[in-house]
C-alpha cells in the first residue's frame, strides 16, 4: 500500500449496508422462545444500501462540499470518512486525524456549563489537557456566548449550541474537519464567521468536508460532490456541480420549478412600488452562473 | 475490510491516546461531580443517606423485629449491615450506570471518534469517587461502635478497592457492550441486581448459608468481596485466600468485557 503523503482520505468501492426490519426489532425473547420466528425475521431483513460503490480520494488541504437530497447518504459518508462506521464492502483509508461536527450537542451535558462542556468536548476531539486549557480563551471568544458561557447548556438555544460546538471543532486543529449541515442553524453573522474561519483553516492546510443545502457556503470550496441514492453522481468544480444540480432539480420536480418561476417573475417583473427592493434582492439571491 | 492506516497502533500514538484518555476520563468525572453538586446542596448527604437509610430499616426489620442471630462472636448487626451496604451501593450503582452508558451516549458514539471505553469507565469512576467520599462516614460508624482501627486497613482497603474496581470495569464494559445489541438487557439487569442483593452476604453472613447453596453464592463475584469488606471492618483482618472466586471472576469478566467490546465496537455507529 503506497500511502501518498498528499492524500487525506481514500475510499475504494465503498458500500454501506443497513438492514431494515420489516416488522419489529430482533430481540432476545424471540431468540429464546420462538427460534423459528427469530430465524424468519432475520432472513426477512431488508438490506438498504446507504452508500453504493463510492470511490473517491480527498487530498490534504482540499475543501470538499457534499450536496444531495435528504437520505442520499451524506451523513453516512461523513461517518465513514470519520472512521466511525466501517464499510460493508470496499476499503476506507483515513490518513489524517479527523474532527467531526456531525451533530449539535453530541457529548454536551445539558446540566453542565458551556465552559465545562467546551473543555470536555475539546478532549473528546483528541486534545490533551494542556492543549485544551490553552485553547479555551480562543474557543470562548469565538463562540461569542459572553456571559452565557457559565450558564448550564439547557438554557441555550440551538444557535448557541452550534456556536459552542463549532467553536470547539474549529479550534482543535484537526487535519480533517467534517461538518454536517448544521451551520444553517446559526445566524447570518455567525455563518459569515464560520465561512471566514474555513478560509483561515484552509490556508493552514486543513482538509474540510462540508455537507450543506446552502449553496452559498460552497463559494470557496474547491470541489463539490453530488450524492444521490448512495452514489456519487457528480464530482467537479463547485459552480459547475451546483448549477447542474439546480438544473436537474428544476427538470425533475414540478414544484421546485413552479417555485423557481414564481421567484423569477418577482425578480424580473417587479411592480413599480417595490421595484427597487426586488432588483436589489435579485442581485443577492440568484445564483451567478445563471446569467 | 476497513484499514485506517494512521490509527495503526504504534508506541507513540498509544502513549498519547492513553494520556488523552486519562485526561478525558478525569474531565468527564469532574464535570459530572460538578453537575451533581451544583444541583442540590445536600447531594453529598443524599448519597450517604441511601446506604444509611436502608441499613437502618434492615436493622429494624431483621435485627429488632425478626431478631436475626449471627452466631456467638458477631457483635453489631448495624455495623455488620453497613460494612456490606456501602460497597454494595458502589457496585450496583456503578454497574447499572455503566451498563447503560453506551446506549445513553448514542449521539456521541455516532458522531465523534474517541476511545469508547471512556464511557463505562467514567460511570464507574464517578461512583468510585462517591464511594471514596462516603468511606470516611462508614469508618466513623465503625469507630463509634467501639471497634478499634486496625493496621490491616491500610493494606486491605486499597486491595479490596482495586479488586472491586477491576471487577466493575470488566463487568461494566461487558454489559455496556451487550446493552447496545440487546435492548432487553437494561430492565433485566435491574431485576438481576435486586436478586443479587439477596443472593449476596449483605443481610446475612456467608457462613450461615447452607452448604448446598454455597456454590451459587460463590458464582456471584461480589459475594467474597462483600465478605472481605465486612471482615476488614469488623475483625480488622482480611483472608486473601477466600477472595479467590472474586479474583477469578474479575479476570474472566475483564477478558470477556474486552473481547466483547473489541468485537462489537465497529458496529456501534450502525446499531445505536
Amino acid at each position: 500500500m503506497s500511502s501518498d503523503d498528499r492524500i487525506a482520505v481514500r475510499l475504494e468501492g465503498v458500500s454501506k449496508r443497513f438492514t431494515l426490519n420489516p416488522n419489529r426489532r430482533l430481540n432476545v425473547r424471540d431468540l429464546l422462545l420462538r427460534p423459528h420466528r427469530f430465524v424468519r425475521q432475520f432472513r426477512e431483513q431488508q438490506p438498504y444500501w446507504a452508500l453504493r460503490d463510492v470511490s473517491l480520494t480527498i487530498n490534504r488541504g482540499e475543501s470538499v462540499g457534499i450536496i444531495g437530497p435528504n437520505g442520499a447518504g451524506k451523513t453516512t459518508l461523513l461517518q465513514v470518512l470519520a472512521g466511525l462506521s466501517s464499510p460493508t464492502v470496499g476499503k476506507a483509508e483515513v490518513y489524517a486525524r479527523c474532527a467531526a461536527l456531525l451533530d449539535l450537542g453530541a457529548g454536551l451535558h445539558p446540566q453542565a456549563t458551556g465552559r465545562d462542556n467546551a473543555y470536555v468536548n475539546a478532549l473528546f476531539m483528541g486534545l490533551s489537557k494542556e492543549e485544551a486549557r490553552e485553547k479555551m480563551p480562543d474557543i470562548i471568544e469565538f463562540s461569542g456566548l459572553g456571559a452565557f458561557i457559565d450558564q448550564p447548556m439547557r438554557t441555550y438555544s440551538s444557535g448557541m449550541y452550534l456556536r459552542l460546538g463549532f467553536a470547539v471543532a474549529a479550534h482543535v486543529r484537526p487535519e480533517i474537519l467534517l461538518i454536517d449541515e448544521i451551520i444553517a442553524v446559526g445566524d447570518a453573522a455567525f455563518q459569515r464567521k464560520c465561512l471566514n474561519h474555513f478560509d483561515k483553516l484552509r490556508n493552514d492546510g486543513t482538509t474540510i468536508v462540508l455537507v450543506t443545502h446552502n449553496f452559498e457556503f460552497l463559494e470557496n470550496v474547491d470541489r463539490v460532490l453530488l450524492l444521490e441514492q448512495g452514489r456519487v453522481t457528480d464530482d467537479g468544480k463547485s459552480e459547475e456541480v451546483v448549477l447542474r444540480y439546480i438544473v436537474q432539480m428544476l427538470e425533475e420536480s414540478p414544484a421546485t420549478r413552479a417555485d423557481f418561476e414564481r421567484a423569477l417573475k418577482r425578480v424580473w417583473m417587479p411592480t413599480r412600488r417595490d421595484g427597487q427592493a426586488s432588483r436589489h434582492q435579485a442581485g443577492a439571491a440568484s445564483p451567478t452562473p445563471l446569467n | 475490510m476497513a484499514v485506517a492506516a494512521s490509527r495503526r497502533p504504534n508506541v507513540a500514538n498509544l502513549a498519547k491516546s492513553a494520556s488523552t484518555g486519562w485526561d478525558l476520563l478525569a474531565a468527564i468525572t469532574a464535570r459530572d461531580m460538578r453537575v451533581r453538586y451544583q444541583g442540590t446542596l445536600l447531594s453529598y448527604v443524599w448519597w450517604i443517606a441511601r446506604p444509611l437509610a436502608l441499613g437502618a430499616v434492615l436493622y429494624f426489620a431483621l435485627g429488632q423485629v425478626l431478631k436475626v442471630r449471627l452466631g456467638v462472636d458477631a457483635p453489631h448487626y448495624s455495623i455488620f449491615l453497613l460494612s456490606a451496604l456501602f460497597p454494595w451501593f458502589w457496585f450496583s450503582a456503578g454497574i447499572l450506570q455503566s451498563a447503560g452508558s453506551f446506549t445513553a451516549n448514542a449521539g456521541l458514539l455516532k458522531k465523534v471518534q474517541f476511545p469508547k471505553p471512556i464511557l463505562p469507565l467514567s460511570a464507574i469512576f464517578y461512583n468510585t469517587v462517591q464511594f471514596l467520599l462516603t468511606l470516611p462516614v462508614l469508618i466513623v460508624f465503625v469507630l463509634l461502635a467501639g471497634i478499634d482501627p486496625s493496621l490491616t486497613w491500610l493494606v486491605g482497603i486499597p486491595m479490596l478497592l482495586a479488586l472491586q474496581l477491576l471487577l466493575m470495569i470488566g463487568l461494566g464494559t461487558l454489559l455496556a457492550t451487550l446493552d447496545v445489541f440487546f435492548k432487553d438487557l437494561g430492565p433485566l439487569l435491574e431485576i438481576v441486581m435486586l436478586l443479587m442483593f439477596y443472593m449476596s452476604p449483605i443481610i446475612y453472613p456467608l457462613d450461615s448459608v447452607p452448604d448446598s447453596f454455597r456454590p451459587i453464592l460463590l458464582a456471584n463475584p461480589v459475594a467474597p468481596l462483600l465478605e472481605g469488606w465486612r471482615e476488614l471492618f469488623l475483625d480488622g483482618t482480611l483472608s486473601v485466600f477466600s477472595l479467590w472466586p472474586s479474583i477469578v471472576l474479575t479476570a474472566v469478566t475483564l477478558a470477556l468485557g474486552l473481547g466483547a467490546f473489541r468485537t462489537g465496537e465497529k458496529h456501534f455507529a450502525d446499531v445505536l
